[in-house]
């Protein structure tokens, strides 16, 4: 015997009333949770694209200001530009690479665990294990004389996935909580000349 | 740009060390005309066919400036000129001042204050004297200062990013 089997053999013992009430609230809670996990979804992915939109300016910033300081290398310079990336919290670390690929200036946020490698790695803009990389180049005069790699913490964006599922969690208990009072009353509409006529032909 | 090769941790002493330090001083007057802005032609007359690099006096480069072979700012292709005197308004856009000409440089930067002319030295003083920018060397390092006075009376636009790089800026 399967679920089904289960499920269809308890629904046909009980009575008119409480089917209607689980057809209801079978129907609503179901397109409920379907909506909450479509939000969740979207809001997830729209954060994400603008944690991208927001890193990719970030990082096309820091390559225009370290242009000159990488086109004389002025290591101290360059390392001054990029600690302004320490008013940013989610920014785990950034680094400046020539165009041979060696490592020129770097900046370590808290976590010490996020250190530029010695030489650059061929890597792109996108996201990583537990974080986000943007890879920008440094342009001078129309040709690239190094790249800038800016690396980003999810954590912002996971904070706000926790508290958005806390939030349509709410919102759906409370509508499956209406959606139950709704349906008690709705089904009487239908329930209760059908019990009246049931009654009546006993 | 080739010139990142130059900048490596080389001991500057005794002859290797004069070309290094002017081979590192050759990229520094290529990467100048990259963030140095000159004023814009009137309409009537055509755009520079060529941005010109005049070295007045003893030529200290030797082999230094061929690294500037080929290369162009703003796609303008750069020129390398040794000259002898003064030069015309329009002659150079950037002009360096070699040492031998340091008995003659008030009149030198007096002549061209108001040309469009970026003016580079590496004698002690230049630019207090009124050049726009003076390249010193310090344990073993070039760094340059800057005369923004002397770079807006030639109506030349400095970029902020060479501004912060400057170890000083007369204004």
């Amino acid at each position: 015997m399967n679920l089904i089997d289960i499920i269809t053999s308890l629904v046909k013992n009980i009575s008119l009333r409480k089917k209607l009430l689980l057809v209801i609230l079978t129907a609503s809670n179901t397109a409920l949770l379907l909506a909450s996990m479509a939000v969740i979804l979207y809001d997830r992915q729209s954060a994400k694209y603008t944690l991208q939109q927001e890193m990719k300016v970030l990082g096309s910033v820091m390559a225009q200001r370290s242009s000159a300081a990488l086109a004389f290398n002025d290591r101290q310079l360059a390392e001054d530009t990029l600690y302004s990336l320490s008013n940013k919290s989610t920014v785990l670390n950034a680094c400046i690479y020539d165009n041979n690929g060696e490592l020129f200036a770097t900046y370590t946020g808290k976590n010490l665990n996020y250190f530029c490698a010695q030489n650059m790695l061929q890597l792109e803009s996108g996201f990583i294990a537990d974080g986000y990389l943007d890879k920008q180049s440094i342009i001078l005069d129309g040709v690239s004389i190094g790249s800038v790699y800016i690396t980003t913490s999810l954590a912002d964006i996971n904070q706000r996935l926790v508290k958005f599922v806390g939030i349509v969690s709410l919102i759906f208990v409370a509508a499956g909580a209406i959606s139950f009072v709704l349906a008690v009353k709705l089904q009487k509409i239908i329930s209760v000349p059908i019990d009246e006529l049931a009654e009546a032909s006993r | 740009m080739a010139a990142s090769l130059f900048f490596s941790t080389c001991a500057l002493a005794g002859n290797e060390g004069l070309q290094y330090e002017y081979k590192i001083k050759a990229a520094y007057l290529y990467n100048f005309t990259k963030f140095t802005k000159w004023p814009l032609q009137p309409a009537s007359e055509s755009a520079p066919a060529e941005l010109n690099i005049c070295i007045l006096g003893q030529d200290p480069f030797g082999d230094a400036m061929d690294i500037l072979k080929g290369k162009s700012t703003a796609g303008v292709p750069l020129v390398v000129k040794n000259i002898s005197r003064t030069p015309r308004q329009d002659e150079c856009q950037v002009l360096f001042i070699s040492k031998s000409e340091k008995l003659q440089l008030p009149q030198v930067l007096q002549a061209v204050a108001e040309y469009p002319v970026l003016t580079i030295g590496d004698m002690d003083g230049f630019a207090m004297a009124g050049g726009c920018i003076e390249l010193v060397t310090v344990n073993r390092k070039v760094i340059f200062n800057i005369n923004l006075q002397a770079t807006q009376r030639a109506q030349l636009k400095m970029s902020a990013q060479l501004l912060e790089l400057a170890k000083v800026v007369i204004d």
